[in-house]
């Protein structure tokens, strides 16, 4: 195996000290973090200026678009990988998260080991 | 003429008899009174009107008339004045035309030559009025007036218990609106609450999200390694504690925890967090504990656990870890159980699990529980490694 490559990584998280964590842990596995915003539509003009190679997104966010909104930018527009970060959400969210066909579903609290699958995964 | 009177008589006890055994239905038995009377007397129309207060206001309402042809005779403006004179008889009475007052008056302008006029009285009550218009015959009237004196209070018994039994039942189904409207608006204030609390318990968990995610920022900013180590154990306390959270808004009484669940998650957590291929077993258990009772007991599993998997199997040494937790008449056994290198071998470890396991005592106190620790080395039981073991009373959740 080839050793993997560096990815560039989005993060979608209204919770600073949440995404504050995500970065460190990102970049201790090596990978750089190119978009760090805290709501859907600023996450939407980001893309506009940077292509991640994977995004974790948090679905509750500030404001009235959810992360769900920037997950069917990433699938549909521009066929980036994605996860969703995040706690416990009702039925019907998460059936509206699962059509957008994530990644994974990555549990809070997140953990160093699982973000370093997942990046694993996208780089290999 | 010495017979009549006990005829009269019989045929008297038959109706009051009858007249008893309708008493649930006033019109029915107004109706059977109306007839029965016009035929024992002689009389071409009997009127039973009864007396009701509308707003203050006097009105006599026809609760029966015979024959029925005859029920537009009933509207006319003249029996209401009849029937409002009647409150000042006494008794019983025969009017005509002739004889002048208010009633003779009335009679006259309703074309009617005889009439007997029955006042329906509950003792002082005016129930109501009973009228026979246009006799056949007036001979007797005299024992037809005595007997009515005695008939009309037991109609006027039937009237007054149908009255209160009515007002009873307008009663109770206000009683039962009301309480219908009370119980919707209680339903709906508890729903509030329940969507209240369900946010304070992800407010909860969300918090304490933060806060481990405060600690792991400061342990990576930090060069010394047993300080990174000791935030990193803060960090699986209180995330053992947002575990408790998580479940409780998951839960249907968003008040006691699924400790199976619980439990569960916490060792998968536990053995991911420290990158563990120990394989711990655990005891599936249908158990329900309020949280105060489960917050001690998942941080006692967090220490247990956790002190394990980092030092009963060093050096790649194989084994498990048995954890159950077991409910027999309201006593909870907590157990956490290793077949490691034994408390004396790990105790080399002693000052930094010392905090963990004056932690564990103290939580299991706090559960009213006993604490044993079975060192299977030391007490050369054949065996290895140690046993945990809490009992304490469960509380219903």
């Amino acid at each position: 195996m080839t050793e993997s490559r560096s990815l560039n990584i989005m993060i979608v998280e209204d919770e600073r000290i949440i995404s504050m964590m995500l970065s460190r842990m990102v970049e201790r596995l090596g990978h750089h973090v190119c978009a760090c915003v805290t709501s859907a539509p600023a996450a939407i003009e980001a893309l506009d200026r940077v292509i991640p190679d994977l995004a974790f997104l948090d679905i509750n966010l500030e404001g009235e678009q959810d992360g769900i909104a920037v997950g069917i930018v990433l699938r549909e527009r521009l066929g980036i990988p994605f996860v969703y970060a995040t706690a416990y959400t009702d039925a019907e969210t998460k059936a509206r998260a699962t059509a957008t066909a994530p990644l994974a579903f990555l549990a809070k609290p997140i953990d160093l080991d699982s973000i370093k699958s997942l990046c694993d995964l996208v780089s290999n | 003429m010495d017979n009549q009177p006990h005829a009269f008589n019989m045929l008297f006890t038959d109706l009051v008899e009858n007249i008893l055994s309708m008493a649930d239905s006033p019109g029915r038995c107004a109706d059977y009174l109306s007839e029965n009377l016009r035929a024992l007397i002689g009389a071409r129309t009997v009127l039973v009107l009864e007396c009701t207060h509308f707003s203050g206001e006097m009105l006599h309402e026809i609760i029966s008339i015979f024959p029925e042809r005859r029920r537009s005779l009933g509207y006319h403006e003249a029996v209401q004045n009849i029937a409002e004179f009647s409150h000042k008889l006494e008794h019983t009475a025969m009017f005509e035309p002739h004889e002048g007052g208010p009633i003779a008056d009335a009679l006259g302008r309703l074309n009617i030559d005889s009439a007997i006029v029955a006042p329906i009285k509950h003792g002082e009550e005016r129930m109501g009025v009973l009228l026979l218009l246009d006799l056949l015959d007036t001979t007797g009237s005299k024992t037809v007036m005595e007997t009515l004196d005695r008939l009309t209070p037991a109609f006027a018994l039937v009237l007054r218990n149908a009255f209160l039994y009515n007002n009873l039942e307008l009663e109770v189904a206000r009683r039962t609106r009301d309480l219908k409207e009370r119980t919707a608006s209680l339903q709906m204030a508890l729903a509030e609450k329940e969507v209240m609390l369900k946010e304070v318990h992800h407010r909860v968990k969300n918090n304490l999200q933060i806060v481990t995610s405060l600690l792991f920022l400061q342990a990576d900013s930090s060069k010394n390694s047993s300080l990174r180590e000791a935030l990193k154990k803060s960090r699986g306390r209180i995330q053992s504690m947002a575990l408790v959270h998580e479940e409780l808004y998951q839960s249907e009484d968003l008040a006691s925890v699924d400790m199976n669940e619980y439990v569960r998650k916490l060792c998968a957590d536990l053995a991911e967090a420290l990158e563990s291929t120990v394989p711990i077993v655990f005891r599936e258990c249908a158990l329900r504990l309020p949280i105060t009772q489960s917050i001690p007991c998942g941080l006692i599993l967090n220490e247990l656990v956790t002190n394990a998997l980092k030092y009963a199997y060093p050096d790649g040494r194989s084994g498990e870890i048995r954890v159950s937790m077991l409910e027999d008449h309201g006593m909870v056994r907590l157990a956490v159980e290793d077949d490691g290198v034994g408390l004396a071998s790990s105790m080399k470890n002693a000052e930094t699990c010392s905090l963990g396991l004056s932690l564990v005592d103290g939580l299991a106190a706090q559960l009213h529980g006993q604490l044993k620790i079975v060192d299977k080395s030391v007490d050369q039981l054949g065996g290895y490694g140690v046993r945990f073991e809490i009992d304490f009373p469960g509380e219903e959740p």
